[in-house]
């Protein structure tokens, strides 16, 4: 499932999403969103309404508000049927990653037999081999073999999967490249991963999360705000002498009530998700999502996150009386063979010094000596000559004498500078200090300092020591670094965090990271991480990209801003609708109203009939706002609210103004009117 | 509208939040328009009247929302003392105190229950001019929302015919 960007106006989804909306209508499904419940009740009112027509009032007009409110609950069940179009989209891609396979489950007796993958359980045991699709979610057991997952993240390079360790989850309908391995599965058909994450996506399985359950209370309590002022109003006019129609006193419910919001509100968090998983994040439920917005503290692990995950050669600083040359050529000699990232970035480094590329094979008398965890050097024999780099605790073990005063220097001060010092040596000879450093990734620095604005505290999780975690903290531009940490420290320090009343995100991919992501707020596993890893977190990372953190935290900041905006939006809007009915309806018996009458509208009945098509137009038009979400800035909440209070709050209370002038001057221009 | 669920003062504002304090909003709407508004629709609940027309609708207006705000008071054009109308104002300003204060105090409680959380730049801002901007516009509107449609057919349209017209009720 390659991400996929969905174009907003794709013909397939839209004629769905049209069948769709009339489903929708069913009340019992309409139940669950009380405001539109509120409006399809008054569509149903004023339509009967018609079959006992009231005197004094056209027939035509009371059609006219009839089906402009069954548009304004199709429009709104149209909105949330185009998101879960999108979604069931985006669901299908997924699925297609299922496809009949046929698995080589192994029996208690040691004897193999072939079963459709539908039929495997949780605890059966597959044979994988090369070429072969794997059936199911499951643990490698035994073996190592290169998986092709790109039907899951879109990624073309194979992965390892071997048994134990942190690597050895595989996911179904991922094809084994290489290699025979044989699996444990882990989930029965239906309940896999991808099935929970199929479900979720398609809104299927969608539960309300706790700031709509909240928006929602606010919203019905606005209904029955609306409904006591409509059915009080009825009182008051009868009072005064005028008999308010049904159909007048439905078409103002409709047009007070929050529709606007209330018919996109389901639509908002479908698309919230959605835009995760085009970014090709999994979240396990719309609560994380939300969750994700509140982060105040990211937990960003150093290696693959902050830096590229090789440290490179920055620096030769030679030992006194050499020149850095006869250092380049030392080091270049001792790692023409080294393999390693670290090893080729001292034969890049060293073409600098003008020193000719050599190769290997021009040197058959050369004896390459190969890094191992026991010597921790590697190096070359050469000429009698036996050059060594390394660690440099190593190399003076090697050279069995100290280091030069100067060398030494050179060596602290590298790891003050939060590098690594490679001792380039040979027998009784130092060359001098090879500068490795980590490689901080680019425009991490500005981002997060727009996280700082945003007032979320970065905090850089390493095993380095102290003093090279400070370093490249200050480098990253990051709040905050926990040096020398085991997975028990991540745990704590979120405790810690949590303690303190902030949310927290992290990353992890390990068996040993879980119990820190099941603790955090927000945890983003990675998919190339272990079942336990998964399981324990409430994302999961397609791409495995821990950088995306960030990005799911913007996700879901923008959610929430655009629920926000669109509820500010919906309720500014009234005061337009209010001048436009109100004084139409008082001023058969009360002329002298007509200076209330502020944005000049022609008849009494258009002018009704104009709020109540803005009403219902106005949903359409915000559909795709509601889709995209609002433009993210990554500014201080202050400045957020700010901008956010002028174009929705001050927006909102004029655009109306206007929207419902330019319907009412349309309708007087139609033939009939 | 920043960002974050919503927050104040530090703390969390929930469903639960959210329920209760719609509770007392619709305490003070259900008190002052439903009382107003069976008043003006019965024989007995106009009898106290001595003006008619929009005049008549805002003194009603007027005593039920003094009532509920617990202050009592009446137009002059108003004979309080009815039966019905001692009764419902009564009825009215106990709704007013006690009735609202039992949702708020609710509130209260579960806003201290609640954890502090830290502020900082990505926290809803409450002193400075958006947020009190922000603060009358919505008391305002939804207050107008909620009184609008009474008061145009009490004072407002009283206005436009006395200036219109110079008719006086």
């Amino acid at each position: 499932m390659a991400a996929k960007k969905l174009s907003l106006f794709d013909r397939h989804i839209i004629v769905q999403a049209l069948g769709a909306s009339f489903q929708k209508l069913n009340p019992a499904t309409m139940m669950g969103n009380p405001v539109m419940f509120v409006t399809e009740v008054g569509a149903l009112i004023t339509t009967i309404g018609l079959f006992f027509s009231s005197p004094g009032e056209s027939v035509g007009f009371g059609l006219q508000v009839a089906i402009w409110l069954w548009v304004t609950v199709l429009f709104a069940n149209f909105a949330e049927a185009m998101a879960e179009g999108r979604g069931k989209a985006q669901a299908d891609a997924l699925r297609k990653t299922r496809t009949h396979t046929i698995a080589n489950r192994t029996l208690a007796s040691g004897a193999i037999e072939q079963v459709p993958a539908e039929m495997l359980r949780k605890g059966d045991v597959v044979i994988i081999t090369a070429g072969e699709m794997i059936p199911a979610d499951g643990e490698v057991m035994v073996g190592v073999a290169s998986v092709d997952e790109s039907a899951i993240t879109g990624e073309s390079a194979p992965v390892i999967r071997e048994s134990g360790g942190d690597r050895s989850a595989v996911t179904g309908g991922t094809r084994v490249l290489s290699d025979q391995i044989k699996v444990v599965v882990t989930a029965n058909p239906g309940e896999s991963f991808m099935d929970r994450m199929i479900s979720l996506v398609e809104g299927a399985q969608r539960q309300k999360t706790p700031n709509e359950i909240a928006l929602i209370i606010l919203l019905s309590a606005l209904t029955i705000i609306f409904l006591v002022v409509i059915l009080t109003l009825k009182c008051f006019g009868l009072y005064s002498g005028i008999s308010f129609t049904i159909t007048v006193l439905v078409a103002l419910l409709v047009c007070l009530i929050p529709t606007t919001i209330g018919g996109l509100l389901s639509a908002i968090g479908i698309a919230g998700i959605d835009r995760l998983v085009q970014k090709n994040v999994l979240a396990m439920s719309g609560r994380a999502v939300e969750a994700a917005g509140d982060i105040d503290v990211l937990l960003l692990d150093k290696t693959g996150t902050i830096t590229l995950g090789n440290r490179q050669a920055t620096e030769f600083i030679p030992a006194p009386g050499l020149k850095p040359e006869e250092l380049a050529d030392a080091a270049q000699l001792a790692s023409l063979a080294d393999e390693t990232p670290e090893g080729r970035s001292i034969v890049v480094l060293a073409k600098q010094y003008g020193l000719r590329g050599r190769n290997i094979s021009e040197m058959p008398q050369a004896a390459f000596i190969n890094f191992t965890a026991h010597t921790r050097m590697s190096g070359v024999d050469i000429d009698g000559r036996q050059i060594r780099k390394g660690a440099p605790d190593a190399v003076k073990n090697f050279i069995g004498q100290d280091f030069p005063r100067p060398v030494v220097e050179a060596v602290e001060s590298v790891s003050r500078s939060g590098g690594t010092s490679l001792v380039v040596a040979e027998k009784n000879r130092v060359f001098g200090v090879i500068h490795l450093k980590d490689i901080v990734k680019g425009g991490l620095k500005d981002r997060f300092t727009r996280f700082r604005a945003m007032g979320i505290k970065t905090v850089m999780i390493t095993g380095d020591n102290k003093l090279t975690a400070e370093a490249i903290a200050k480098e990253a531009g990051m709040d905050d670094y926990l040096a020398e940490a085991r997975p028990e420290d991540k745990l704590a320090l979120i405790r810690k965090e949590q303690a303190a009343g902030h949310l927290v995100a992290m990353t992890g991919d390990g068996t040993n990271d879980a119990p820190a992501l099941a603790q955090a707020d927000v945890g983003v596993a990675m998919n190339t991480g272990t079942q336990a890893a998964k399981e324990a977190g409430n994302m999961v990372d397609l791409d495995s990209n821990p950088t995306k953190l960030i990005e799911i935290v913007e996700i879901g900041k923008q959610m929430l801003i655009t629920r926000g905006a669109l509820t500010t939006f919906s309720i500014a809007n009234d005061v337009a609708k209010y001048f436009a009915i109100i004084p139409a309806m008082l001023i058969s018996l009360f002329p002298e109203i007509a200076p209330l009458n502020i944005m000049g509208l022609r008849s009494p009945q258009s002018a009704i009939l104009s709020a109540v098509i803005f009403n219902a137009l106005i949903i359409v038009a915000l559909i795709p706002l509601a889709l995209r979400g609002v433009q993210f800035r990554p500014l201080s909440a202050a400045s957020l609210l700010r901008r956010n209070l002028l174009i929705y709050g001050l927006g909102g209370l004029i655009a109306p103004f206007a929207g419902i002038k330019l319907i009412d001057m349309l309708i007087g221009i139609l033939p009939w009117s | 509208m920043v960002g974050r669920t919503p927050e104040y003062l530090g703390k969390k504002i929930e469903a639960y939040d959210v329920k209760v304090s719609v509770l007392a909003v619709l305490v003070l709407c259900f008190s002052i328009l439903g009382f107003a508004a069976w008043s003006v629709v019965r024989p007995w609940g106009i009898a106290g009247l001595n003006n008619t027309g929009p005049h008549g609708l805002s003194e009603l207006l007027y005593a039920y929302s003094s009532a509920v705000g617990n202050n009592g008071s009446a137009f002059a054009g108003l004979t309080g003392n009815t039966p019905w109308l001692n009764t419902t104002l009564g009825i009215a300003m106990l709704c007013g105190r006690f009735l609202f204060i039992v949702p708020v105090l609710a509130l209260a409680g579960n806003l201290a229950r609640k954890k502090l959380v830290p502020e900082s730049a990505g926290s809803f801002p409450v002193s400075g001019l958006t947020f009190v901007i922000l603060l009358v516009g919505t008391v305002l509107i939804v207050g107008a929302l909620t009184f609008f449609p009474a008061l145009a057919l009490g004072p407002i349209v009283e206005h436009f015919i006395m200036v219109g017209s110079g008719k006086l009720f």
